[in-house]
């Protein structure tokens, strides 16, 4: 195996460098992040849904609060306006360094398995680690079976 | 002679280094390619004057390897579960849209051939499939991914995305 010299410079460029490192591995991209606008979405259905499950399945942190009160003093606000405002909310949330959610992020990818016995799997994760991003390792996840890169 | 000659050689030297070093620049600047799944890239395309279209495992057939993949994993294109808990199983299938300039995929949620809902998730018109789960319903847009939205529904508000 030929180490590539190269630095990452994001979590793409990392799993290129593992992909050119361990072909054998036969390693690819499975999952990629959600977006803003979808996190956004998402949690304004479901504060509008059922505000009280919200707030039972969010910790309360700035962001949560923020949401909570903007939804309870507009009540009458649409869909679209509340998911305008969460995005918004999310913005600063993240600018302060919060964490909105684990599938907010765009320093993490879902790969495949890789091929390859024990030993190899570690030597994958080990490069992995060394070029500056963890992995948990997922060998039941309902949707199959992978890794979850974290950079 | 020897002078043609040893022009001849000095001529294949110089060619030759320069090649060389072409060939190292080229491979140093060759900039590494990610190599993302198909269900990551691969669009479904609509059929002419239509808006919506449910997916099948046909759509993909023409991506190596994705019928292994598909029948490999526990996901599928129709499930069926009784979310409303009236007795009688509802019928949920993904699938993509275009319509009026905007793009994604859908789950449609019907029962006895009655349209019951459609949840939409706007984007690219991409892989997304469906997991039952002790009759829980988890819509997916990836495979071996955790990228998933569980389908609820409450008598207050009907279906719902979790």
């Amino acid at each position: 195996m030929i180490q590539s010299k190269v630095t990452p410079k994001n979590i793409d460029q990392l799993m290129a460098i593992i992909q050119n490192e361990f072909p054998k591995s036969k390693i690819r991209v499975t999952g990629k992040a959600r977006t803003l606008r979808r996190q956004a979405e998402l949690m304004a259905q479901r504060i509008r849904v059922d505000r009280l499950e919200f707030l039972k399945t969010y910790r309360r942190r700035q962001h949560i609060v923020e949401m909570d009160t903007w939804y309870s003093t507009n009540k009458g606000a649409t869909f679209t306006q509340t998911v305008d405002e969460f995005e918004k909310i999310i913005i600063r949330a993240r600018s302060r360094g919060a964490l909105v959610s684990n599938h907010l992020s765009n320093t993490a990818r879902d790969i495949s398995w890789p091929h390859g016995t024990y030993i190899e799997l570690d030597k994958i994760e080990a490069r992995i680690n060394q070029l500056g991003a963890s992995v948990i390792r997922e060998p039941k996840a309902a949707g199959g079976r992978h890794w979850h890169v974290d950079w | 002679m020897w002078i043609g000659k040893a022009l001849f050689i000095s001529l294949v030297v110089i060619l030759s280094v320069q090649g060389c070093g072409k060939k190292s620049v080229a491979n140093q600047s060759k900039p590494l390619k990610t190599n993302y799944a198909w269900w990551l890239t691969e669009e479904v395309k609509l059929e002419e004057h239509t808006t919506r279209r449910l997916l099948d495992i046909d759509d993909f057939k023409s991506v190596g390897g994705a019928s292994s993949d598909i029948n490999n994993s526990k996901l599928r294109f129709t499930v069926f579960s009784d979310l409303n808990k009236d007795g009688i199983k509802e019928k949920y299938q993904s699938g993509v849209y275009e319509e009026s300039g905007e793009s994604g995929t859908f789950v449609i949620v019907t029962q006895k051939d009655e349209e019951l809902i459609i949840l939409k998730r706007k984007g690219e018109k991409l892989f997304n499939a469906l997991l039952v789960d002790n009759g829980r319903v988890f819509w997916f847009d990836c495979m071996e991914c955790d990228n998933f939205e569980e389908i609820r529904w409450s008598t207050k508000s009907g279906y719902y995305l979790w």
